[in-house]
C-alpha cells in the first residue's frame, strides 16, 4: 500500500519528464561504453599495435603541457591581480578573461597565418629587415605549438576561477603569515597554493577537458589525438566499431580525470567565514610593477590582442568578396540552430531543476548530477554514440515512415537536423542547467510552498511563481548556450546536414583550403558574440558579490 | 471532531531520531490550538504534515471526516483546504498585495473577487495599500497581507508558523491582539507554533508542549 502511495505521490509529469530526458541523454552515451566488449576486427588490432600508443602520447602531452602551462600562468596572475597594486591592475582584472572568446581552432589558423611564409612576421623580416630566416623557425604546426594556441586561450579558467576564490580569503591568512616572518614568495607557495588547491584543480580539470574535446587545431596542426583518430577511422577508415572503441577509450580517459581532480581535491573543504576582510592589496613600484604589467601584457596581447587585430585586418582585405547572401545565410543558419538548441536546453534544464527541488531525495539529487555528464565527453565521442543511437531509432521506425509515406527513405532522423540538435543537447546541457539550478537556488522553496497552500499544483505554480523569479537565471542560461553552440566545432562538422554550413563549420572549410584570410569575418563574429557573453558573465558576477 | 491526528511520526531520511513520535491530537471545529515547544523540538514539523508539504512515515491525518494521509491515502497540499502563513510570510515579491491575496482565488469571477480582496483588505485593516508592492510594507503589515491571503480562500483550517517571531517586542503584543480579533471574526480552526509562552497563554484555547517531538502536556485555557 505504502508503494502505492509513494508512485501516486511522486508520478506527474516533471518527474516523468525528467526521467525521459535523462534516459534520451545519456543513451548515447551507453551506447558507446557496451561497445568497448564487442568483438574487435582486424582493423582495431592495426590500430590498437601500430598507432594506438601515439593517439594516447599525443593526447597525454596536449593535455598535461596546457594543463600545467595553464595552471603556472593562471594562478600567477590571479595572484598578482588579488594581491597587488600595479599600473593597469584594474583594467588587466579583466582583460584576461577575453581570450576565452576566442576558440582554439580560430588561434590555431590565425597564428599559423601571422607565422607562414607570406605572413606578417616573416614578410616583416624578409622586406623590412632583409633578414633571411629559415621557415622552419615559424612552424607551429606541431604538438608544440598547439600546446602554445591551447595555453594562450584557456589559461582564464584557472585564472578566473582561482581569482575569484582569492576574492573571497581572509587578509588575515596573509598577514599572520606576514607576522611569521615569510616573505611574498613563502606566502604565495606555502599558504595561497594550498588552500586555493580546489579552485586551481577546477580550472585545470576545465582546461583538459577543453583540450581533449579539440578537434580543430589538433586536425589542421596535424596532430594525431584521440578526436582526430576518431574521425579518420570512422569517415577516411569507415570503421565504425574501432571509432567506437577509440570513442570508448577516450570517455573513460575522461572519466579518469574528473575522478582525479575528485582524489587530489580530496575531501578537505576550507571552510571560510562569512563575513572576511578582504586581502588588502599591496602596492608595486618600480622593476616589480614593470614584470607585474609586462606578464599581463604578454598573455592579454598573445591571447586576445594579437589573433584579434590579425582577424581584423584579414577582415578589411576580404569584406568584398565575403559579404554576400551566401554570407547572410549562413549567419542565419548558425542563429538559428543555436536558437532553437539553446530553447530545448533551457525547457530541459527547467523541467530537471524543478523536479529536483520539489524532490530533494537520492534519486532527484542523481537525475541533477547526471545532467551535467555531457559536457565532460568531447564532441567527437558525442557524437559517435549520438549516430549510433538515432540510426538505431530509425531503424526501429521504420513501421512508422513506411505508414506515413510508402517511398521513404530509411534514414529519416539520421539525414535531418534532429541529430545536431540532440548532440549539442547532451553536451552542453550542463552550461543551461548549472545557471537554472543556481536560480532555483536562490528563489528557494518558501514561495513555491506557499503557492501550493493557495491552491495551485506544481505546474499552476511554476507557472506563475518560479517562472518570473526564474527570469534572470533563464536569461544568463540561455545566452550562455547560444555562444558556447554558436562555437562549437566537432559536433557541428560531423552531424550536420548534407550542405548545411554555420560560420563555425565555414571558417573551418576556409581554413582548411588554405583561405584563412576568407575565414576572418565569421571568426569575428564569433569572437563578437562571445564577448558579449563573456561580459555578461563578468557582470553577473560582479552583481553577485554586492 | 473536526481534525483527527493519530500515531503521527515523521523522521528525515538518515536522521537517527524521529523528529515527530506517536503525535496524536483531536481539534474540535472553531478552535484555537497551540504548539508551544523549543525550537527544533518538531512543532514546524507537526505543521507541515498537516499542511502536506511532508509525508508522514506513520500515522494518520482527518480533516472534516475525510482522510488527508495514511498508509495508502496522500491528498497533496493544494486539495487539502488548507490555509498557512509561513514564518517569514512568503508574499510574492513580483505581486502586489491585491495580486499576492488574488492568488488564491479559483472558481470565482473577476467581480468575486475584486470584492474578496477588498474585504479582506478590509479586515486587515490595509484597504489603502492594494497597488503597494511586499517590499514597500513593514513587516507587521507583510503579516497582515500574508494573514489576508491565507484566509481569502476560505481555507478549513489555518496554520500559523511562529506569527510573531519577526516583529518587534513592542509590536508584539499589538499585533497579538489584532490577529486574535481577526480568527474570532472569522470562526476559523487555528493550529498556530510559537516558542513564547504569552503567545500561547493569549490566543490559544488549548495549549499543547511538546518535547523532542512528543506531547508532554496538553492544558485547556478553556477551563482555566
Amino acid at each position: 500500500m505504502r508503494t502505492l502511495r509513494f508512485l501516486v505521490n511522486k508520478l506527474n509529469s516533471w518527474s516523468v519528464l525528467s526521467v525521459i530526458f535523462i534516459v534520451l541523454i545519456l543513451s548515447p552515451n551507453i551506447d558507446i561504453l557496451i561497445h568497448m566488449f564487442t568483438k574487435p576486427n582486424e582493423n582495431w588490432l592495426h590500430i590498437k599495435t601500430y598507432l594506438l600508443t601515439d593517439y594516447i602520447i599525443n593526447s597525454a602531452i596536449l593535455v598535461v603541457m596546457t594543463g600545467v602551462f595553464c595552471t603556472l600562468a593562471g594562478t600567477i596572475m590571479a595572484w598578482l591581480i588579488s594581491a597587488y597594486n600595479f599600473p593597469l591592475r584594474n583594467f588587466f582584472k579583466w582583460a584576461l578573461i577575453l581570450p576565452l572568446a576566442i576558440p582554439p581552432y580560430i588561434a590555431a589558423y590565425t597564428y599559423n597565418g601571422i607565422l607562414d611564409y607570406t605572413g606578417v612576421v616573416q614578410t616583416f623580416l624578409r622586406n623590412d629587415l632583409g633578414i633571411q630566416v629559415s621557415p622552419r623557425y615559424f612552424d607551429i604546426m606541431s604538438i608544440y605549438g598547439a600546446v602554445f594556441i591551447f595555453t594562450m586561450v584557456l589559461f582564464p579558467y584557472v585564472y578566473m576561477i582561482t581569482r575569484a576564490f582569492l576574492e573571497k580569503q581572509s587578509a588575515s591568512l596573509i598577514e599572520n603569515a606576514r607576522l611569521l616572518g615569510k616573505n611574498s614568495f613563502e606566502i604565495f607557495i606555502y599558504v595561497i597554493l594550498p588552500i586555493s588547491r580546489g579552485a586551481i584543480l577546477g580550472g585545470a580539470t576545465l582546461v583538459a577537458l577543453e583540450v581533449l574535446n579539440d578537434y580543430g587545431v589538433a586536425a589542421y596542426f596535424g596532430v594525431q589525438t584521440f578526436s582526430t583518430a576518431i574521425f579518420k577511422t570512422w569517415f577516411a577508415m569507415g570503421d565504425i566499431d574501432s571509432a567506437l572503441k577509440l570513442a570508448a577509450l577516450l570517455m573513460l580517459s575522461v572519466f579518469g580525470i574528473v575522478l582525479l581532480e575528485k582524489i587530489l581535491r580530496g575531501k578537505k573543504k576550507y571552510n571560510l567565514t562569512s563575513k572576511v576582510r578582504p586581502i588588502i592589496r599591496k602596492q608595486l613600484k618600480g622593476a616589480q610593477a614593470s614584470l607585474a604589467v609586462f606578464i599581463c601584457f604578454v598573455f592579454f596581447s598573445f591571447g586576445f590582442i594579437i589573433p584579434t587585430l590579425q582577424l581584423i585586418q584579414w577582415s578589411v582585405l576580404t569584406y568584398e568578396k565575403i559579404l554576400n547572401i551566401y554570407f547572410i545565410q549562413l549567419m542565419f543558419n548558425s542563429v538559428w540552430v543555436a536558437l532553437v538548441a539553446s530553447v530545448l536546453i533551457i525547457t530541459i534544464s527547467v523541467v530537471i531543476a524543478n523536479f529536483s527541488r520539489i524532490e530533494d531525495n537520492w534519486f532527484a539529487k542523481l537525475i541533477s548530477k547526471l545532467t551535467l555528464v555531457g559536457y565532460s565527453i568531447p564532441g567527437a565521442v558525442i557524437a559517435i554514440g549520438v549516430i549510433l543511437f538515432i540510426t538505431q531509432m530509425d531503424h526501429n521506425l521504420q513501421w512508422l515512415y513506411k505508414m506515413i509515406d510508402p517511398n521513404s527513405i530509411t534514414l529519416v532522423l539520421g539525414t535531418s537536423i534532429v541529430m545536431l540538435l540532440f548532440a549539442y543537447v547532451i553536451r552542453f546541457l550542463a552550461v543551461g542547467y548549472q545557471s537554472i539550478e543556481s536560480g532555483f537556488d536562490k528563489v528557494g522553496k518558501k514561495f513555491f510552498e506557499a503557492s501550493r497552500m493557495l491552491g495551485k499544483n506544481v505546474t499552476q505554480t511554476f507557472i506563475q511563481v518560479d517562472f518570473p523569479m526564474l527570469k534572470p537565471a533563464i536569461i544568463s542560461g540561455f545566452a550562455l548556450t547560444f555562444v558556447d553552440i554558436m562555437k562549437e566545432l566537432p559536433l557541428t562538422l560531423i552531424l550536420r546536414p548534407y550542405n548545411f554550413n554555420t560560420l563555425a563549420t565555414k571558417t573551418y572549410e576556409y581554413a582548411n583550403n588554405e583561405m584563412v584570410h576568407e575565414a576572418s569575418i565569421a571568426s569575428l563574429i564569433i569572437i563578437l558574440v562571445s564577448l558579449c557573453a563573456i561580459y555578461m558573465l563578468y557582470k553577473l558576477g560582479d552583481k553577485e558579490k554586492v | 471532531m473536526f481534525i483527527e491526528i493519530e500515531g503521527l511520526c515523521f523522521r528525515y531520511p538518515k536522521a537517527p531520531k524521529a523528529v515527530i513520535d506517536d503525535f496524536s491530537l483531536t481539534i474540535d471545529q472553531g478552535e484555537v490550538i497551540c504548539i508551544l515547544g523549543e525550537s527544533g523540538g518538531g512543532k514546524s514539523t507537526v505543521l507541515r504534515l498537516v499542511a502536506g508539504l511532508e509525508v508522514p512515515s506513520k500515522g494518520r491525518i482527518r480533516i472534516n471526516d475525510i482522510t488527508m494521509v495514511d498508509e495508502s491515502v496522500f491528498v497533496q497540499p493544494e486539495k487539502r483546504g488548507v490555509g498557512m502563513v509561513f514564518q517569514d510570510y512568503s508574499l510574492f515579491p513580483h505581486m502586489t498585495v491585491a495580486e499576492n491575496i488574488r492568488f488564491g482565488l479559483n472558481k470565482m469571477t473577476n467581480k468575486e473577487k475584486d470584492y474578496r480582496i477588498t474585504q479582506m483588505l478590509d479586515l486587515v485593516s490595509l484597504g489603502d495599500y492594494k497597488k503597494r508592492y511586499p517590499y514597500e510594507l513593514s513587516g507587521g503589515q507583510q503579516q497582515r497581507v500574508a494573514i489576508a491571503r491565507t484566509l481569502a480562500p476560505k481555507p478549513s483550517l489555518l496554520l500559523l508558523d511562529e506569527p510573531f517571531s519577526n516583529l518587534d517586542a513592542h509590536l508584539r503584543s499589538k499585533i497579538r491582539e489584532e490577529i486574535k480579533i481577526i480568527l474570532r471574526q472569522t470562526n476559523i480552526t487555528v493550529i498556530f507554533v510559537t516558542h513564547d509562552e504569552e503567545d500561547a497563554k493569549s490566543m490559544a484555547d488549548r495549549v499543547v508542549i511538546l518535547k523532542e517531538g512528543k506531547i508532554v502536556e496538553v492544558t485547556d485555557h478553556k477551563l482555566v
